[in-house]
């Protein structure tokens, strides 16, 4: 009983921070098609944000540096998106190989730029001291960094689905996502429309940049180890969809955890892929799909 | 009588096909105008270089005394044309209501799209009831039947008051009481003072709700008349009896 409530917490836990790194690709990805190789060293911009202002307060400021990076991450990894989408992906709508390599190519120099800016050596940045140490529930400890990171993710996926159910421009994401043409000419401005998409997108990986850096030290190729995973659970959701994303996160994290539990990290990292191939095989378009009726597509 | 819409030598050209080949079309304000022709005489390539969905290679059209081409698709929408699909064009995920919404808002600025509207303007429910749609305003659009659509589409454009409305075979797939109703909605809509160019196949439609129609060969202008003198026209019936696949057509044209 013991083992599959702590396997549980472990999968969640898992579960979390694949869900963290793959909500902002629900919309580049998701919703746009655009395959951003980038989108790694946007969490590692997210992650060196953290390790800035952990340095420029001081470690007497650890809560309030952490605090701020969250939404300083938001607007860095959003403004590097916002960037990158104007000089590079809006000449390349519809051309998902060469949107893949190029952007494979800004990935290489934005590592490249963090090595100049911060070393090649990791950085190491310190959890604030509220979340050291942890909650021993039923005989499972509960470390608080972990339990962090799942109210992040949480209070990023309400936010999230606020914004695209209640406003007014979430509204018009979803339609031009939905019908381009239709949308176009109903008035709506599709190029600010792609814009602030793929800023959100950008500046949610930013966000799990920050949250990542509860897990382990921060280095130039951090994003990287967990690009492949963002986009698997995004594609085993079905594309653009929230409610997918997050199912999809949670199996993968149980699958991981508990095959993890009677074999080995490595052993488990084969099971899950092995698992995703098949799931394909029966199900391409991924758990959720968009319902549609009709001629209209 | 001013002039609201004058095309001139509008070319489209995919390629080497000419889908628009060097086309002059003139539109009187407050006039209701029906556009027929054979597949693939250029009538949808039309709408579309309007409302610069395609982008037209040669040629002017003003709107107003406004030159269009060169101008985004919001922008001309902002002029105050609107216009339809022909296959039912609706956002299938969002409300009824929702898709009137985002069609009603196209003015306002993007801050004030992040605050959440409480309630419905007078002019969305006016213009749901309109198109007998105020029952399913919390549906989504995906589940209406296809003539709903087709109306839900119609009250997307009517509430942004276009001075000219393109409805692209507003009555396809429709039934004969939805296509009765569709056509006094038209004919209500003309008797409000907007504009309308209709693209019609289904001739029964045409007869009863046509005054002015234009018929279009080819990419150009073939004649302009009253629906009686379009019937007889001779070139007309050799445009429709001359290609069989549109045989049927042409025996209800002609007819």
């Amino acid at each position: 009983m013991e083992v599959i409530l702590n396997q549980l917490f472990v999968g969640l836990s898992i579960a979390s921070i694949l869900l963290l790194v793959a909500l902002g690709l629900t919309f580049t990805f998701g919703q746009m098609n655009v395959i951003n190789m980038a989108h790694g060293e946007f969490i590692m911009a997210g992650a060196y944000t953290t390790y800035v202002l952990q340095t420029a307060l001081g470690t007497g400021f650890l809560t309030l540096s952490f605090g701020l990076a969250l939404p300083a991450a938001f607007l860095i990894a959003g403004t590097l998106g916002l960037i990158l989408e104007f000089l590079v992906i809006r000449r390349l709508y519809g051309r998902p190989l060469d949107t893949l390599l190029v952007t494979w190519g800004v990935g290489l120099m934005l590592q490249q730029l963090a090595r100049d800016l911060f070393g090649a050596q990791n950085v190491n940045v310190s959890a604030p001291s509220f979340l050291d140490g942890g909650l021993t529930v039923a005989g499972v400890s509960l470390s608080y960094s972990r339990m962090f990171i799942i109210g992040v993710v949480l209070f990023v996926v309400v936010a999230i689905a606020l914004y695209m159910q209640r406003t007014p421009a979430g509204r018009r994401m979803r339609a031009v996502m939905q019908n381009r043409p239709l949308a176009s000419v109903s008035g709506v401005r599709t190029r600010v429309v792609d814009r602030t998409t793929f800023f959100i997108g950008s500046g949610l990986a930013g966000v799990a940049g920050v949250g990542i850096t509860l897990l382990g030290p921060v280095g130039p190729t951090l994003g990287l180890a967990y690009l492949i995973d963002a986009f698997l659970v995004v594609i085993v959701g079905g594309l653009g969809q929230l409610r997918g994303a997050i199912l999809a996160a949670l199996a993968l994290g149980m699958a991981n955890s508990f095959i993890e539990y009677n074999t080995s990290a490595s052993i488990a990292k084969a099971g899950v892929f092995l698992l995703i191939v098949l799931f394909l095989q029966w199900r391409p378009q991924g758990m959720v799909v968009q319902q549609r009726r009709g001629l209209a597509s | 009588m001013t002039e609201l819409l004058k095309i001139r030598d509008l070319v489209v050209a995919f390629d080497a096909f000419h889908a628009i080949d060097g086309l002059d079309l003139t539109l009187e304000e407050h006039e209701v105008r029906f556009v027929i022709g054979p597949n693939g005489a250029g009538k949808t390539t039309l709408i579309d270089s309007i409302t610069n969905l395609v982008r037209p290679t040669a040629g002017s059209i003003l709107f107003a005394g406004e030159e269009l081409l060169g101008k985004s698709e919001y922008a001309i929408v902002r002029t105050g044309i609107g216009r339809t699909f022909q296959k039912p064009s609706v956002f299938d995920e969002l409300t009824v209501l929702e898709n009137v919404d985002i069609a009603a808002s196209f003015r306002l600025p993007f801050r004030s799209l992040l605050r959440r509207r409480k309630g419905i303007s007078d002019e969305v429910a006016q213009t749901l009831g309109s198109v007998n749609l105020t029952d399913q305003s919390e549906s989504p659009a995906g589940s209406l039947s296809h003539g709903q659509k087709q109306w839900l589409e119609v009250a997307m454009v009517l509430v942004q008051r276009p001075r000219l409305l393109l409805l692209d075979e507003p009555v396809a797939g429709m039934t004969e009481k939805e296509r009765l109703h569709t056509g006094e909605l038209v004919t209500r809509i003309a008797a409000e003072g907007t504009t309308v160019l209709v693209v019609e196949h289904d001739m029964d439609f045409v007869r009863r709700f046509a005054h002015k129609v234009t018929v279009m060969h080819e990419g150009k202008i073939l004649t302009e008349g009253s629906v009686a003198e379009v019937q007889s026209n001779e070139t007309v019936r050799e445009v429709y009896l001359g290609r069989p696949r549109d045989a049927r057509g042409a025996a209800e044209a002609l007819t």
